[in-house]
């Protein structure tokens, strides 16, 4: 049985790490919300964005010749660009979304017999593959904080190079999805070729009546937008990927630091009970020893 | 009514400016363009240069890389891939850098040139908007 003292100092270590969980807890609720904050900045032109290229498909620059627009007959390599975290202590988030990346490749390579690279973000995800003993095509820390756009515009641009000179047929991101503000799940998409999501045509169709003039031509800015597209799906996947992340590290601490504040409440009972038993042993042995005086 | 254009400046990660403007220019793929009240519905790609808002006697200046301009039923957004204000631009630090790259001796293949000159049109750009 433990003694009294074991306990004391049971209830210490409990009490130091409820309060490191704590902290954590509070960390990432700050940071969560400077993600959110980021991600709400930049809907807007996400938005705009999308409604521009469904305003010019309206135009029918749909059947032009864009590299990025491409199927491949027969896609034999494929890129699967995965984002995952720097750090652990959240929850499920890291294992979700690298199953979800291993489970696409090996369903490519097993069933379809095709060649999968796996470009990766993340310390955690770099260390889990290794210690699987998987193959990386590159790997790169997640920048977490630093992020900006610009480093979504480079990688896109490497992506879209990669893509265009034939050295892969397709590409996919796997990433964390925002579903709504309290749920999150992993998920795969493919970035290239390109498909850009439909949108509601009848609800919109009185806009698209708008004869629009474009400069240069309608074929030309479709072009360039494609690009852009591209590394705004990059940038708000892995600012999704990160709003996921503070949120799984914030439940994990939360659940945490519930855990030792009921680990501390059964410690102090049976802190309480040796003490009593301590107690009642010594009373005991002092009326038995005075009994015995008698 | 106020003959005024509804102007908001996009970019990726913020809302650099929204309001009303009488006057707005842009640096167009191919040279500057103007927009006023009722503008026929349009859309351009953007080239490297700088933006003027006007409100009567005010003006206000951003630096724009790449991107797009939409205007529709008097409502215009720019679009850019990269945009500054011009109190966000130090001139003197801009300078430092031009002088800097044209000091610097010139790199042998034509790709490195080609990209040397890019960014000094765009410090220039910069500097243009910068010391107004």
């Amino acid at each position: 049985m433990a003694t009294q003292r074991d306990i004391k100092k049971r209830i210490q270590s409990v009490k130091s790490t409820q309060k490191i969980t704590r902290t954590m807890e509070m960390v990432s609720t700050s940071k969560m919300k400077k993600m959110q904050n980021r991600l709400s900045r930049s809907m807007p032109y996400n938005n705009k964005l999308n409604k521009i290229i469904e305003n010019l498909r309206q135009t029918g620059v749909e059947d032009v010749f864009d590299p990025l627009l491409q199927e491949r007959p027969n896609p034999s390599r494929i890129l699967v660009l995965l984002v995952a975290g720097n750090r652990g202590l959240c929850g499920g988030y890291n294992t979700n979304v690298i199953d979800k990346a291993l489970e696409i490749k090996n369903q490519l390579t097993i069933e379809e017999g095709k060649e999968v690279l796996l470009y990766v973000i993340g310390k955690k995800a770099n260390s889990y593959l290794k210690f699987v003993g998987e193959t990386m095509y590159k790997y790169s820390d997640n920048m977490e904080d630093d992020f900006t756009f610009s480093d979504a515009a480079d990688l896109g641009n490497e992506l879209i190079n990669l893509f265009v000179t034939g050295e892969v047929d397709e590409v996919y991101i796997s990433y964390t999805h925002i579903i709504s503000k309290a749920t999150q799940a992993a998920k795969t998409e493919r970035l290239l070729p390109l498909k850009p999501e439909t949108g509601n045509i009848e609800e919109t169709a009185e806009e698209f009546n708008v004869e629009y003039i474009f400069e240069p031509n309608p074929y030309k800015i479709f072009s360039s937008l494609l690009p852009l597209y591209v590394k705004m799906k990059i940038y708000l996947s892995i600012l999704e990927s990160a709003f996921s992340e503070q949120f799984a590290r914030r439940v994990a601490m939360k659940n945490a630091t519930d855990a030792a504040t009921e680990m501390i409440r059964d410690l102090t009972v049976s802190y309480n009970r040796v003490r009593q038993a301590k107690i009642t042993t010594e009373i005991t042995e002092i009326v038995g020893g005075a009994a015995a005086l008698e | 009514m106020a003959m005024k254009l509804n102007c908001s400046v996009l970019t990726p990660d913020r809302l650099i400016y929204e309001g009303q403007v009488d006057f707005a220019v842009v640096e167009a793929f191919d040279g500057e363009m103007g927009f006023l009240f009722n503008h026929a519905p349009l859309i351009s790609e953007l080239g490297t240069g700088e933006i003027r808002l006007r409100t009567g006697d005010k003006a206000d200046y951003f630096f724009v890389d790449g991107g797009f301009v939409e205007v529709k039923n008097n409502d215009l957004i720019i679009l850019a891939e990269n945009a500054q204000k011009r109190d966000e631009l130090q001139a003197a630090q801009l300078e430092s850098q031009i002088t800097q790259l044209t000091s610097a001796e010139r790199p042998e293949t034509w790709e490195d040139r080609i990209k040397i000159d890019l960014e000094l049109k765009k410090l220039k750009a910069r500097l243009k908007v910068a010391s107004k």
